[in-house]
């Protein structure tokens, strides 16, 4: 009987109560559209901001002191430790292999130019295919972890260009050379000399300005083996730090098994450091944390103004269904009294109205839910040219939320129900 | 057996009284006609007989139960365990069909049986218009809907507020068969009306007067012309 009610209620009263489906539909319209977003924006920005470079640097275990990007300053141990080129395949065999967007290993040395003046080269790969287990169509290299460096020209092609040269903006500065030239090195102790081609010009207005940027096979024939690399360059999607990473950071011992493991499996910068440590060892791998943690504070405060905006949104939802309730409960005066003078208690009343509120809510819930879901879709494509994964998980959370939002909108005029007197309303007098 | 019982009754609406200590009794089975011209407070007697309302002071003692001082919950049990009502303007719910207006006291009540709701129709001859909406039925059908509805439950007592005042004569005619057919089986009947053709069914009629009983009261007090109203030309013809 009840169902009957409920759906003759609502076909009656379609007008009015598609204006509360309408008002609910655009609070969990919004809503599904944000929470979405907001979980999704996460795994997005970091992607957008993979842009801006490595976020971590795997180095021999006995490198130490401050550590720059680029900054790959003469270290006495480098000529006896390295990371051996073997152990890169490694790094896409962790726990959170998928998330590891690209790496390039760096191998330096020094060389003279035929002017007498000595350059930095750097031994790297570009933009190689790098098929490894996990991944046949992996591609690793400079270019694909600093993807946004402003370059002049183009980045060589690995398989093509054997010598093909990125040069930092200053010594292309200081040597008077562009993209289209070519620079031949010589060793500093001596040999035989190497022809580099110029494919472009790189200027990050950092310390690859003073850069020469080579195939690591060229800089082993100035004088570095290739078998060892002086560090990687990692580029890693990663989640933004929360109390239980801060905590691991400090003291990784004093977690309880449980938020190991919970730490372990989730992609933590410094989880995905420490499982890259697992694997290769004697290697240390440092995050880089202007980026990663920059990247939490802005990821950080674009879900806070999000969840405000649907808060926002969802309280004008319920002001909406408030109006409405109270329009209809007092419109409907008679039908409550009628209903109390056939024997139905208070609470019975409030409940059959509110059961229709909250049908209503729910069928603004799922119409919001699907229109949401497009939103959702259509913001991602726009913001990030790809599409958002939609969380299952958001679809019971925005259900709930929009029969919470039709009851408490409809709450307080549900209270008018108590004050109807059936003898005043039924009066024929 | 008394199945009402009022005594002393007052009901004030802020300093007005509606009513002034009634004392009336009403029988198991005994079909009694109130009567008043309007504003005499026949509809307030018969809220609070109907337990829709509660006296300011005195006692109401319905099948048992002195209901004056019970809570509002208390109050709709009583009323859908022991009362049914016929109203004056029908009051059916316009969205629902004959028959679920009747299904819905049965779902206050206990449970909606559709089978006995249909009976019930078919009982006052409306079986043929159960789908029909309360708009798509005359006023007599729609009395005759009501009458089911407050029949569905069984009630021990039958409270009706002018029940043939939106009717023509004819329509008149059939709820009045029906009310004596109610009366027939040993229901219980209050009836407020206006008219003493009416009222010349009951056995007894109380007659108000500004919140007083102008006459009878207690059974066999019958057709009383004691009052200026029922001293109307179609009373007179009634006689005592």
């Amino acid at each position: 009987m009840i169902a009957r009610l409920l759906w003759a209620s609502l076909w009656h009263d379609r007008r009015r109560k598609s204006y509360a489906v309408l008002n609910v539909a655009l609070g969990t319209t919004l809503a599904t559209a944000l929470l979405n977003l907001s979980l999704d924006i996460g795994d997005k920005m970091n992607q957008e901001l993979r842009g801006f470079g490595a976020n971590l640097v795997v180095v021999p275990r006995s490198t130490d002191g401050p550590l720059r990007l680029g900054g790959l300053d003469d270290d006495p141990l480098r000529k006896r430790d390295g990371i051996p080129l073997a152990s890169l395949p490694r790094i896409k065999e962790i726990f959170w292999q998928h998330n590891i967007v690209s790496f390039a290993p760096l191998l330096e040395s020094r060389a003279k130019t035929k002017g007498g003046d000595v350059v930095t080269i750097v031994g790297t790969w570009f933009d190689r295919a790098y098929p490894v287990a996990a991944d046949d169509e992996f591609r690793a290299g400079i270019a694909r972890v600093y993807p946004l460096w402003p370059m002049s020209g183009r980045w060589p092609d690995d398989a093509a260009d054997p010598r093909g040269t990125v040069l930092g903006a200053e010594v292309a500065r200081k040597l008077s050379v562009g993209p289209g030239d070519v620079l031949p090195v010589i060793p500093l102790d001596g040999g035989e000399t190497v022809n580099l081609a110029v494919c472009g010009v790189v200027r990050t207005g950092a310390d690859e300005d003073e850069r020469v940027f080579v195939p690591l096979e060229v800089a082993s024939l100035l004088g570095r083996h290739d078998d060892l690399v002086d560090r990687v360059l990692v580029s890693a999607l990663t989640m933004p730090d929360n109390d239980l990473a801060r905590r691991a950071r400090h003291a990784r011992e004093t977690l309880a098994t449980r938020e190991y493991d919970v730490w372990y499996c989730s992609p933590f910068v410094d989880a995905v450091a420490y499982q890259i440590e697992e694997v290769i060892p004697g290697a240390r791998v440092k995050p880089i944390r202007q980026i990663t943690e920059s990247e939490g504070v802005v990821i950080r405060k674009i879900q806070f103004l999000m969840a405000v905006v649907t808060v926002v949104a969802l309280s004008c939802s319920a002001l909406g269904v408030f109006s409405l309730a109270g329009t209809m409960i007092a419109d409907r005066k008679k039908e409550i009294g009628l209903c109390k003078a056939l024997g139905a208690g208070n609470g019975q009343v409030m409940l059959m109205f509110l059961a229709e509120i909250a049908l209503a809510g729910l069928v603004g819930g799922v119409l919001g839910m699907c229109l949401g879901i497009g939103v959702c879709e259509g913001i991602s494509q726009k913001l990030f040219g790809a599409w958002a994964s939609v969380k299952l998980g958001t679809v019971p959370v925005v259900g709930l939320l929009s029969i919470v939002v039709s009851l408490t909108g409809s709450l307080i005029p549900a209270r008018l129900i108590l004050r109807v007197e059936p003898s005043v309303t039924l009066s024929g007098e | 057996m008394s199945m009402v019982k009022v005594t002393n009754v007052v009901k004030k609406y802020g300093a007005v009284k509606a009513l002034d200590g009634i004392d009336l009794e009403i029988e198991q089975g005994e079909w009694v006609a109130i009567m008043g011209p309007s504003g005499s407070g026949k509809t307030t007697l018969l809220n609070l007989l109907g337990c829709l309302d509660v006296p300011t002071s005195g006692s109401i003692v319905v099948d048992g139960q002195d209901v004056a001082r019970f809570s509002a919950n208390e109050l709709a049990a009583i009323r859908r365990e022991r009362i049914g009502f016929i109203f004056q303007q029908f009051h059916l719910v316009p969205y629902l069909s004959a028959l679920e207006n009747v299904m819905l006291a049965q779902h206050f009540h206990s449970m909606a049986n559709i089978r006995e709701a249909r009976g019930a129709l078919d009982a006052i001859g409306m079986g043929d218009r159960a789908r029909h909406k309360p708009s798509q039925l005359s006023g007599g059908e729609q009395q005759r809907v009501c009458i089911a509805r407050a029949l569905i439950n069984d009630p021990a007592i039958l409270l009706a507020d002018e029940p043939t005042g939106n009717l023509d004569r004819k329509n008149e005619e059939v709820v009045l068969d029906l009310l004596r057919e109610c009366h027939a089986q040993g229901r219980t009947i209050v009836l407020v009306t206006h008219n003493p053709e009416i009222a010349r069914h009951a056995d007894t009629v109380v007659v108000l007067s500004h919140g007083r009983l102008a006459s009878g009261g207690t059974r066999g007090t019958r057709r009383c012309a004691a009052s200026p109203m029922v001293a109307e030309p179609s009373l007179t013809a009634v006689g005592t």
